[in-house]
């Protein structure tokens, strides 16, 4: 990990490149610093907080925040005045490991790698450059990125909302303290939406940001959680832009439950009430009314743009900009840049998402290696292994460690107090207090502490397992023990910083917690991660776009995929498009990209094919499968499910009744086949939202609008006299389809909007076909006569319970895959082994279902890649089967399918924990009414052992 | 291209997608360099409070 | 409802003569007025010996468990609902179960008749809705529908939920008002009246643990009570012990519970042991839609997890 660093040139090409960085100084030694702030206590220096947005101040030296990764400090040469002027150097005489180094040169490192991954991010726009919101000027006008500060509890104010955001809490200018008077709770804040999106007037921004929608309804949501219901919050929008994965339900429940207020009018200005600093919004309500509202609190809303830096790099590598300054990219390749083996994630690829850049990310790591697959595993290091101590039947000899956690703990903690107060406990023969548990010289010591003390179990209080423990457990490895002989408590957030202003009945507490530990530990034993074996072939559910990029990528890793597609032939739904929103003939492409697939040897395509029945769990699975009616078995170690979605059969509209009412779909094929019957045209009709984000499918179909937009440029294109009407409810052509949307309205193709409550009304009249609608500009009634009328049909996941039980993988209300995490977790399921990519996860774009594709293969990947090297958890759960009274609340109550019934023997109707599938959480232990069941390493005896040790005098 | 590739990647930007893909690429058995301007990583994701649309911490 | 007893006679007859069955579950008389035992009848000459009346009031469920052999159930509603149960939580297979479906009128209290005439009664017999009680010194004729058990009078189900063949004709289903009416007394009280109110109930209790071996949901091969390793509550005769295993068997048969009365049939000392369960299946019926034991395919409502589970508790 390099930080503070900054690529400058890149020569070489794809499979070597050497690359240049610059390495900026830090000041402080990686190395050595331990991250205890003794420096920042003692610096002087102030400058704003970055990470804060600047409204408030931090020290010289300092730490980003307090979870940064290195948490290591760093001292910021513009403010220092060791290294302005020369001054100081307090922080040199504080630092206890003297880590500060004053003299630490910029210097420029090359390294040789393979591939590149760019993935430089975003900036928030600028809104200063606005004279119509007066950002700059106004105190109560803030950004969305500021704002998002004030709601954090680790923000400027902790969480609370208060205007005058960007005053500082103790002020000490004298304009300033003017300002604070004035400070009081909002009771009405509005938030701007598309400021430095959606506008080539004010700025160069012409796409659309794609999450600004979602953050504002969010922020809006949070903020009537902070300061209670009364707060009223009104959105400012142009179109409700929320396409995503449950977000239309986001939407509605922010409107419905949270009662916040949406008004569709763009802002044109705000001005300050004389005498007070609230805010006067002027807006056009949807009537075209003038309205004039006064806000406490105005939120800018903006855009995500890519910085100049970021630009200028992409010129130095010659990589190809997009027209919205994104990076360009093609839709089947969507994280490769135009240089060849250099690809991109995240915001710089396009504005999206976190769960989108997420997606971004492992696609772009599975390409990556793609190119480098001969080299894989020849530059990663192996650990050696220690051989193991075994210590059953030994009486316990506990070391205790307690963490000072520099001042952390020691602060408030008397920690020598307590370090001599575990000698005393019962089987400890050694205790030590160091400074900081976790760093490498402890790790040593401890290893040494084992060795010469001949402990077999380790205590350490200090923080939270949670990120510790697996760095214990290793130290305890290369001591020889097994790693499970091990217990830690949490003196730091259970105690010294809950209890700051009680030092004594914190380290009482943190007594406490300790002899609770020892009792808890004495009583372990060593448990055994059971290997498991992998099979290191793939199976491929679906044989559409995603499906056939996960196959691809894993085959150009080496591993062996089985694609299953019950047609007849590869493609699924892409096999009905004409073409993609950048231009690119999609049928041409699906035929070679399918003869790659098919002279593929390492990729085995099943076609008419459909799964009967499958068992076992990660790394062993079997499936039962027919193919052209022949029965047969493979055996797989992974699964990607990639069995999309279909259209929607519209019941409204005349569909089915006029031949000149047809789908999205119709139409694309009529220009597939480059039909005659268009020519004949005079005017076509397109209608959004059909089935989609209604009573019965409350989620938005996320393609449809630029799809639409996309054809009806089309049809423009080809005869330019056409009429071409779109009806619309929210136009969601999100990031840089929204140049489309532009190009489409330029073209003269006309926008219409409804709402739910008054759909258009269409019937035959003479023979011809009229739309009614209602126009929303002039609130008039108007009637379309077309010769065609199109039907923007939802996106109707498949709800295959079937498949869904066969993977022990959930199904949402409308029957779509739900993926491990939303955020985190987009391209796999909770159950290990499981992917998801494609429609079948929520309806998308053929770009973003191929970077899905990708993902799931680079999250496949990670797990085949640890062949040998996959052990279940030691802390599973154990069935006692004398105790077991077969009732089947654990199989039942498992989330991960891990309790089943015994089938044969002694014990058979009983229950057996399948420990690959465990995953120690516990649930079925706490169900069992029988109390057959145990936590390994949790065991009953260790819990009642800690509870009695609480109750003992100290 | 034939077998003398390296196998390392450089990751250029320490955000979400940054430090996913570093993870991916490590897991997957490649030598990852993890290029960041900034002192720490973690990128934008860092200072959000809540994500949409599960209310999750974004810590 | 004697009149059930000869059908049910001749339907177990013909089950064990032809093999059928290898038991046949039911009552038979006892040794005293108003007693009737559970009977398990193996052959064609002990089915002769089954009886059926208003004093069958234990719940025949309880003797179908972990068994190999296909057994016959005289059933009342709520014996039925527990053989659902048995079902859903592995006790038995269906077809392992020959249901002899009795629709039942309600089973008379006992406790009251004895207390009305002292403890030495002569003679106990009914005729449709009347019975006729004799003791040393009173013979009455009473009204069945007044001298009903406690947990009759809130039935909802009198009629067996699933059956193989019919004992009698169905009864129609009464309409119950509020059968949660004594939980709603319990839940106005405050906290101290509360545990006075529960300390109290509990007060008398022997730690006989008839209640638990009278319940057919209660049937883990270790009760928890009987657990050394860890001994999760005492073996005295204390309060907090005392209240801890009434509390936590209920919860064990929260949402499982017929509210059949065995439990409280069995207590030697009195108790009204329902006053525990009750609560826990008001809460399951009201917070879930639930009522024990009406459903094969569904697992009880704390078996389970659905998003859509009720988590106003949760602030």
């Amino acid at each position: 990990m390099l930080t503070l660093s900054e690529l400058i040139d890149v020569k070489g090409e794809k499979g070597n490149f050497e690359i240049d960085i610059l390495k900026k100084p830090r000041y402080v030694d990686l190395d050595l610093c331990i991250g205890c702030g003794a420096c920042a206590e003692k610096c002087p220096g102030k400058a704003d907080d970055e990470y804060n947005e600047d409204l408030v101040k931090r020290k010289s030296v300092y730490v980003e925040y307090a979870q940064a990764v290195p948490l290591k400090y760093r001292i910021d040469p513009e403010t220092c005045l060791k290294l302005t002027k020369d001054k100081c150097g307090n922080c040199e005489e504080a630092c206890p490991t003297s880590a500060i180094n004053f003299d630490d040169k910029e210097e420029t490192v090359t390294i040789k790698t393979g591939s590149i991954i760019l993935s430089p991010g975003y900036k928030p726009f600028d809104p200063s450059q606005f004279d119509n919101y007066q950002y700059s000027n106004y105190p109560n006008v803030v950004t969305a990125m500021e704002f998002e500060r004030i709601l954090s509890a680790t923000g400027p104010t902790m969480g609370h909302i208060t205007t005058m955001p960007k005053v500082p809490v103790n002020p000490k200018k004298k304009k300033d303290k003017e300002l604070a008077a004035y400070r009081k709770d909002p009771k009405k804040i509005a938030w701007f939406q598309c400021v430095g999106s959606r506008d080539i007037n004010k700025c160069d921004n012409a796409h659309c940001s794609s999450v600004c929608c979602m953050y504002a309804v969010k922020e809006a949501i949070i903020s009537k959680e902070h300061a209670g219901d009364e707060l009223d919050c009104s959105i400012f929008f142009m179109d409700m832009r929320t396409p995503g994965k449950d977000f239309e339900k986001y939407y509605n429940n922010a409107q419905e439950k949270h009662g916040i207020n949406f008004i569709r009018s763009r802002v044109h200005s705000v001005t300050e009430v004389p005498g007070t600093h609230d805010l006067e919004v002027v807006y056009a309500d949807e009537a075209g009314e003038i309205q004039k509202e006064i806000y406490d609190m105005v939120v800018l809303s903006v855009g995500l743009e890519i910085p100049e830096e970021t630009r200028n790099l992409a010129e130095k590598l010659n990589i190809e900009m997009s027209p919205g300054g994104f990076c360009n990219t093609s839709t089947f390749d969507p994280v490769s840049s135009s240089v060849d083996g250099i690809y991109v994630a995240g915001a710089f690829n396009r504005p999206q998402d976190i769960p989108q850049s997420v997606l971004d990310a492992s696609a772009a790591a599975s390409a990556a290696g793609d190119d480098l697959s001969p080299a894989r595993n020849t530059l990663t290091k192996k650990l050696e292994e220690v051989p193991r101590i075994n210590v059953v039947g030994e009486r316990p000899r506990i070391g205790v460690f307690i963490c000072d956690c520099g001042s952390n703990i020691k602060g408030v903690v008397d920690c020598a107090h307590v370090t001599e107060y575990a000698k005393t406990l019962p089987y400890v023969e050694f205790a030590d207090e160091p400074m900081f548990a976790c760093s490498q010289d402890t790790q040593d010591k401890m290893v040494e502490y084992i060795k010469e003390k001949n402990l077999n179990r380790i205590v350490v209080a200090a923080c939270t397992p949670k990120t510790h423990e697996p760095l214990f457990q290793e130290t305890l490895e290369n001591a020889g023990l097994n790693k499970y002989l091990f217990e830690m408590t949490n003196i730091r957030n259970h105690d010294s910083w809950v209890h700051k202003n009680n030092p004594d009945m914190a380290t009482k507490k943190a007594k406490d917690l300790v002899r609770m530990a020892v009792s808890k530990a004495a009583l372990s034993e060593p448990l055994k991660e059971e290997k498991i074996p992998m099979d290191e072939r793939v199976m491929v559910v679906g044989g559409g776009m995603a499906g056939i990029s996960a196959a691809r990528s894993l085959s150009a890793q080496g591993y062996e995929v089985h694609i299953i597609e019950k047609q007849d032939r590869l493609g699924g739904e892409a096999l009905k498009l004409h073409k993609t929103p950048k231009g690119e003939d999609i049928q041409k492409k699906l035929k070679s990209i399918a003869e790659d697939v098919n002279a593929n040897d390492n990729i085995k395509v099943h076609l008419n094919t459909t799964i009967e029945s499958t068992d076992g769990f990660v790394g062993n699975f079997k499936s039962r499968i027919t193919e052209n009616g022949d029965s047969s078995e493979i055996e797989y170690g992974a699964a990607v499910l990639a069995t999309g979605a279909t259209a929607h059969e519209p019941d409204e509209y005349g569909f089915g009744m006029d031949d000149r009412v047809v789908t999205s779909l119709d139409l694309d094929r009529m220009l597939i086949e480059n039909s005659a019957e268009l020519d004949k045209m005079n005017s076509a009709t397109f209608i959004q939202c059909v089935g989609s984000r209604d009573t019965n499918r409350p989620y938005c179909s996320k393609i449809c609008c630029t799809h639409s937009v996309h054809n009806a440029i089309e049809l423009k294109t080809r005869k330019p006299d056409m009429d071409v009407f779109i009806l619309y409810r929210d136009i969601r052509t999100y990031g840089e389809n929204e140049l489309l949307y532009k190009q489409a309205r330029d073209l003269g193709v006309i926008f219409i909007r409804y709402d739910l409550e008054n759909k258009p009304d269409v019937r035959t009249e003479n023979g011809s076909l009229v739309i009614k609608a209602r126009d929303h500009v002039l609130g008039q009634p108007l009637e379309i006569e077309s010769d065609l009328l199109v039907l923007a049909t939802a996106i109707v996941p498949r709800k295959d319970e079937k498949l869904a039980n066969f993977f022990k993988v959930p199904l949402n209300e409308e029957g779509f895959f739900v993926e491990k995490h939303a955020k985190l977790g987009p391209a796999e399921f909770a159950t290990d082994g499981v992917f998801i990519c494609g429609s079948g996860h929520y309806p998308k774009p053929l770009d973003e279902a191929i970077t899905q594709g990708k993902a799931a293969a680079s999250r496949a990947l990670t797990l085949l890649g640890k062949k040998d090297n996959l052990f279940t958890s030691g802390t599973v759960a154990l069935v006692d089967q004398e105790k077991c009274s077969s009732c089947g609340v654990c199989v039942a109550i498992c989330p991960y399918s891990a309790p089943s019934f015994l089938e044969e023997g002694r014990y058979s109707g009983k229950a057996e924990i399948n420990p690959v599938l465990c995953k120690g959480c516990g649930l079925c232990v706490a169900s069992c009414r029988s109390g057959a069941l145990h936590l390994k390493g949790f065991n009953t005896d260790q819990i009642f052992s800690q509870i009695f040790a609480l109750d003992e005098v100290v | 291209m034939g077998n003398n590739v390296t196998g390392s990647v450089a990751v250029i930007g320490g955000g979400i997608s940054g430090m996913l893909s570093a993870l991916d690429l490590a897991n997957s058995g490649y030598y990852v360099y993890l290029v960041e301007k900034g002192p720490a990583i973690g990128g934008v994701m860092a200072q959000l409070d809540k994500t949409f649309p599960t209310n999750d911490c974004a810590m | 409802m004697d009149t059930y007893t000869e059908k049910i006679r001749s339907i177990a007859g013909s089950l064990l003569k032809e093999g059928k069955v290898d038991r046949v579950i039911g009552y038979k008389k006892g040794s005293i007025p108003m007693a009737t035992n559970p009977f398990a009848a193996r052959t064609v000459e002990q089915a002769r010996e089954l009886v059926f009346n208003s004093t069958c009031v234990m719940n025949l469920a309880n003797y179908i468990t972990d068994s190999s052999e296909t057994i016959a159930v005289a059933a009342k509603g709520c014996d039925s609902r527990n053989i659902v149960t048995h079902i859903v939580e592995n006790k038995i297979k269906r077809d392992q179960v020959y249901i002899i479906g009795v629709p039942c009128s309600g089973m008379v209290d006992k406790r009251r008749i004895i207390e009305e005439f002292g403890s030495d009664l002569t003679e106990f017999s009914e005729n449709g809705d009347e019975i006729s009680v004799k003791s040393l010194d009173k013979e009455e004729v009473l009204k069945k529908q007044d001298y009903l058990r406690d947990c009759c009078t809130t039935c909802i189900k009198p009629n067996p939920v699933v059956y193989d063949e019919l004992a009698g004709e169905l009864v129609p289903e009464p309409e119950v008002k509020n059968r949660f009416a004594s939980v709603e007394k319990i839940e106005a009280m405050d906290p101290d009246e509360k545990y006075q109110y529960f300390t109290d109930l509990t007060a008398d209790c022997i730690r006989c643990y008839a209640c638990r071996n009278a319940c057919p949901i209660c049937y883990c091969p270790t009760c928890f009570v009987d657990e050394s390793g860890p001994q999760w509550v005492g073996k005295g005769q204390n309060e907090t012990d005392i209240q801890t295993f009434h509390f936590l068997r209920a919860f064990h048969c929260a949402g499982r519970c017929t509210d059949c009365g065995a439990c409280e049939e069995a207590c030697p000392m009195g108790i009204k042991v329902r006053e525990f369960t009750k609560k826990l299946n008001k809460d399951t019926s009201e917070l879930f839609g639930w009522d024990a034991g009406l459903d094969q395919t569904k697992r009880p409502p704390l078996d389970t997890y659905s998003p859509e589970d009720p988590d106003d508790f949760i602030k």
